[in-house]
């Protein structure tokens, strides 16, 4: 995980994460909030469900991809958060037509 | 998000893309010239990678500024642009489309914008060499630049055992910076030699040359040498390991197998030019064998082999911050040439203190470069079982193999294996998968080749694009033209 130094007065902004109301501090990025509220990784892989977080933080890796406002696929680190942002992670999703794993 | 609206048209004289040192710099001098320019940008903010958050940071208490040294600090007069609006500012702004003369489409808020510049203005500066080892896909494994990024924007800082590794500036720089803040990283690996492979004539040339900039360097290595942190030198065969995230690390120094615990990896072998855009428009490219990248064939001026497309800054070719402005100026001199609001002779006269500035950068940059050379054999001899293309999932045995099927260029790689078709679109592959085919076939790596970018080189969704008129649909994806 990450944390704030708290060098400047960072105003909290309510966002959801997950459906979840979260406090987190205004002008970051959704990528540097996920990376400091805890150590979940931000996605799987659609290809074979490994879980991924941000590498690059610069909008090169294409690994920070969560749902922003509805919107899939967003990449996290170009994203600033705004006030009631919600925000999903792009997890696996447990099948129904298996006990907890990945259909085929 | 904003409700999708039709495409908005605007016509400028220059654009100006990436609002880091080169690109504010051009602005600068489009203004004073009396260019019509739009600068556009994918962040929020003015700075770049190299000075980002720097006008928010370097106002008020000294501590950030304190932290991130006295290079970062010149961001103040760097970054420093009077007037910008809505008229010839956009930020937040991705562009997902460049034709060779001119018209760009670009995102922001959700709406397409289209701009027709008489020229444009590549300064998109660098991205980090991809650095692939087993299990750097692990969640807690960054680039350095990522470590950068959150502590200029977010004032973050990694928690747990931290392990840096590879080789190059920017990498000491970091530990620097964690250092400075009282944070001693678990251990610094680096995979080329400390002092890296330097005549000696050639370092005092350097030294002679550019004795403040080198005398830095020195101290950095100095300062890290004197912490409590554990440096490992002639680092091979780096390993990271874990269950759902990073958990430890593996490696060789000095033939001594070393195994750590580590909860983040900040990696870095060096930056290469961002090449997207050039290639998107069609510009030619040539392979630079001695830093192992492709950038754009330029002039003195950096116009491009199409005509109204010019780079400026590490867009063009690695040589730094303090490189950008004088390249980006270069640049607008040419422009304006171009378009007749500058005479020939003032351009010639105006250029050549900017040359010979620019001339200087190039040596202390060859200095660098030596120093801190990139990692062929490295990226050569990369285990069968690493993840060189991250988002399709592609290994390096998997690109081994398609030498016995006589696959002999990175177009058809990408057809045989998928390499290079996920999100990123090659970013974070091409030049490993390049790497490791040439070597596997014995081909030399210009004929290798890159992935052909082409519009979109950003992602725009369906709907996005259905909320243009089909003229416009057909210009931007570049079936007119």
């Amino acid at each position: 995980m990450f944390s704030l130094i708290d060098l400047c007065a960072a105003n909290a902004v309510g966002v959801y994460l997950d459906g979840e109301p979260v406090q987190a501090p205004a002008r970051i990025s959704v990528a540097a909030f996920l990376l400091m509220h805890s150590d979940q990784p931000m996605r799987h892989s659609p290809v074979n469900d490994e879980p991924r977080s941000a590498f690059c933080m610069i909008g090169n890796c294409y690994e920070c991809l969560v749902e922003i406002d509805g919107h899939p696929n967003q990449q996290g680190c170009l994203v600033t958060l705004t006030d009631q942002m919600r925000i999903v992670r792009q997890l696996r999703r447990p099948s129904v037509f298996s006990k907890g794993g990945r259909d085929e | 998000m904003n409700e999708l609206a039709s495409g908005d048209e605007t016509n400028t004289d220059l654009a100006i893309i990436g609002a880091g040192p080169a690109g504010v710099s051009a602005a600068r001098l489009a203004r004073r010239l009396g260019l019509q320019f739009m600068l556009i940008d994918e962040q929020t903010k003015v700075g770049g990678n190299v000075y980002r958050n720097c006008l928010a940071n370097l106002d008020g208490s000294g501590k950030i500024a304190e932290i991130l040294g006295s290079d970062y600090r010149k961001g103040r007069h760097q970054m420093a642009i009077e007037s910008l609006s809505e008229d010839n500012y956009l930020p937040g702004s991705q562009i997902f489309s460049l034709s060779r003369t001119g018209t760009i489409a670009l995102k922001r808020s959700g709406q397409i914008q289209l701009i027709n510049a008489r020229k444009v203005l590549i300064a998109t500066g660098a991205v980090e060499r991809p650095t692939p080892c087993p299990g750097w896909e692990l969640p807690g494994v960054m680039s350095v630049g990522a470590a950068q990024t959150l502590l200029k924007d977010a004032h973050a800082i990694a928690n747990g055992p931290i392990v840096f590794a590879g080789s190059g500036p920017l990498l000491f720089l970091t530990v620097i910076q964690y250092l400075r803040m009282g944070i001693v990283p678990a251990a610094l690996l680096l995979t080329g030699p400390y002092f890296g492979r330097q005549s000696w004539l050639g370092a005092l040339r350097a030294l002679t040359s550019h004795p403040s900039r080198i005398g830095k360097g020195i101290r950095w290595i100095i300062r890290t040498a004197l912490s409590k942190i554990k440096v490992y030198t002639e680092v091979e065969d780096l390993r990271i390991k874990g269950h759902e995230r990073v958990g430890s690390v593996s490696f060789r120094s000095r033939n001594r197998s070393v195994e750590l615990p580590a909860e983040h990896v900040f990696l870095h072998e060096g930056v290469v030019p961002n090449t997207a855009l050039s290639m998107a428009a069609d510009c030619q490219h040539v392979w630079n064998a001695e830093q192992v990248y492709w950038a754009p064939v330029i002039n003195d001026s950096g116009r491009t082999s199409q005509l109204d497309i010019y780079v400026a800054g590490d867009s063009a070719r690695i040589l730094g911050a303090d490189a950008a402005p004088l390249s980006a100026q270069l640049a607008v001199l040419s422009i304006a040439t171009d378009l007749a609001v500058l005479t020939r002779a003032d351009m010639i006269q105006q250029s050549k203190p900017l040359l010979k500035d620019l001339r200087g950068e190039v040596r202390i940059r060859e200095f660098i470069d030596r120093t801190y050379p990139p990692p062929v054999r490295t990226m050569e001899q990369l285990p069968d079982e690493t993840m060189v293309c991250r988002c399709e999932q592609v290994l390096a045995r998997d690109i081994r193999a398609l030498a016995d099927v006589q696959c002999t260029t990175l177009g058809q790689a990408k057809a045989f294996t998928r390499c290079g078709m996920g999100p990123c679109q090659g970013r974070m592959c091409g030049l490993t998968v390049a790497t490791i085919l040439a070597h596997a076939t014995g081909c030399d790596i210009e004929s290798v080749g890159y992935y052909r970018m082409r519009a979109p080189i950003r992602p725009v969704s369906v709907a996005e694009l259905a909320t243009m008129n089909s003229q416009e649909n057909f210009s931007i994806l570049g079936l007119q033209k």
